[in-house]
């Protein structure tokens, strides 16, 4: 799926002036190398749509980044947070020269609460995240192993 | 009226008295009216395979009562839980949005009652009622948050207790209302999961499980009767689980 197929599909439905009005709003932005898109624990801003590019995204374990992997145009960033008015569980850093999308926050919401015919395209992108987020547990899952398996003297 | 096996079935969406603490049933009168006519209830005994991860994706299901254990296979062939869902959640949501098979097997943890709905009844109704497709996006952020504290957890590579104290914990979090509870601070749950599939969960053996179980109990942490397991020291749970 490419960037212009995401808005497509996000805006699908919307009356055509609503759609001119997003259309101010968005802002094609590119950046360089090693740009920090999203920070985990961060509440974004803007919707950013991939354009160009790939991008690694990672969560933060114990202050460290665990790499979830490399995702390229057409993903969504930033929306599971926005909607649910929660800090970010991921961060995207540009891993080449990127081209972005961005949609500023407010203007998104207005947009879906004015046009909730748009929340099953919303589905459709969470669907995505959820599958990516299934296929790191299945690929990483724990394995069973006999270390540390006994409650800590100090702890008692 | 007394029912069979004290099952209470939930016949009629507008009628239930669940659904305004439900995420998913929460709905517009006009939309459960909808829901109520394309639904087909059912009611399954413990351990029954609602869906099977890699099947086509034929629809979604809402558990009505009920848990079920979400679970897929790893690289390695083991079995990872992925978590477990409580009464008011669609199951299979993401297979059916994306038309893709389903992603992970449903089993049920208890006599269970569910309505399916056909993967393209499912979608009309979505297009048809904007508020249902946006409490589907309030599942799915949901499902993803508790997706990425699964993952955070793997990093952590953190000790078998302290993994099980996690369980404990999120457990605890849906307690059951026991008559004649005395002491506030001690916290009821039903667990139906055997001691192999929380060692699923935790990613170590049965016999880990079981050790560990007993080393709570011998600290009075913890008390087994049955499906009913009481929390006796939440704060010593908490402080063995570092994140």
């Amino acid at each position: 799926m490419t960037s212009s197929d995401v808005i497509k599909d996000l805006y699908a439905g919307l009356p055509d002036k609503l759609r001119q009005e997003l259309a101010v709003h968005e802002q094609a932005v590119t950046v360089p190398e090693g740009t920090a898109l999203l920070q985990c624990g961060t509440y974004p801003q803007q919707l950013i749509i991939l354009h160009s590019g790939s991008v690694e995204t990672s969560v933060l374990v114990a202050g460290k980044p665990l790499s979830l992997g490399v995702a390229g145009a057409g993903r969504v960033f930033g929306l599971q947070s926005i909607l649910a008015k929660t800090p970010t569980d991921t961060s995207v850093t540009c891993l080449e020269e990127c081209q972005v999308i961005l949609v500023p926050k407010k203007a998104f919401l207005d947009a879906l609460r004015r046009n909730p015919q748009m929340y099953l395209a919303v589905a459709k992108l969470l669907s995505v995240d959820l599958q990516k987020a299934h296929g790191f547990l299945r690929r990483n899952g724990r394995r069973p192993g006999r270390r540390g398996t006994s409650i800590p003297r100090s702890r008692k | 009226m007394p029912t069979a096996y004290n099952f209470h079935i939930i016949q009629d969406c507008l009628k239930c008295t669940f659904r305004e603490h439900r995420l998913f049933c929460d709905l517009p009168r006009e939309a459960l009216s909808k829901l109520q006519s394309i639904k087909a209830t059912s009611v399954y005994p413990k351990g029954t395979l609602l869906c099977l991860e890699g099947q086509a994706a034929r629809g979604v299901y809402i558990l009505c009562t009920g848990r079920a254990k979400l679970s897929t296979t790893s690289s390695e062939g083991k079995s990872i839980i992925l978590r477990i869902a409580e009464a008011g959640e669609v199951l299979g949501l993401t297979a059916t949005m994306s038309k893709t098979p389903y992603e992970a097997t449903v089993e049920t943890l208890e006599p269970s009652q569910a309505n399916f709905i056909s993967h393209l009844e499912f979608l009309r109704f979505l297009e048809e009622y904007p508020a249902v497709s946006m409490k589907v996006a309030q599942q799915l952020t949901h499902n993803c948050k508790c997706a990425y504290n699964e993952i955070r957890s793997i990093g952590l590579s953190n000790s078998v207790p302290e993994r099980i104290a996690k369980l404990l914990l999120s457990w605890a979090e849906h307690p059951l209302d026991l008559p004649g509870k005395k002491k506030s601070q001690e916290i009821a749950i039903r667990v139906t999961l055997t001691q192999g599939e929380i060692a699923q969960f935790a990613g170590t053996s049965r016999e880990t499980v079981s050790r560990v179980l007993s080393e709570f109990k011998k600290k009075g942490w913890l008390r087994i009767k049955g499906a009913t397991w009481v929390v006796l020291n939440k704060p010593a749970l908490e402080q063995l689980v570092t994140t």
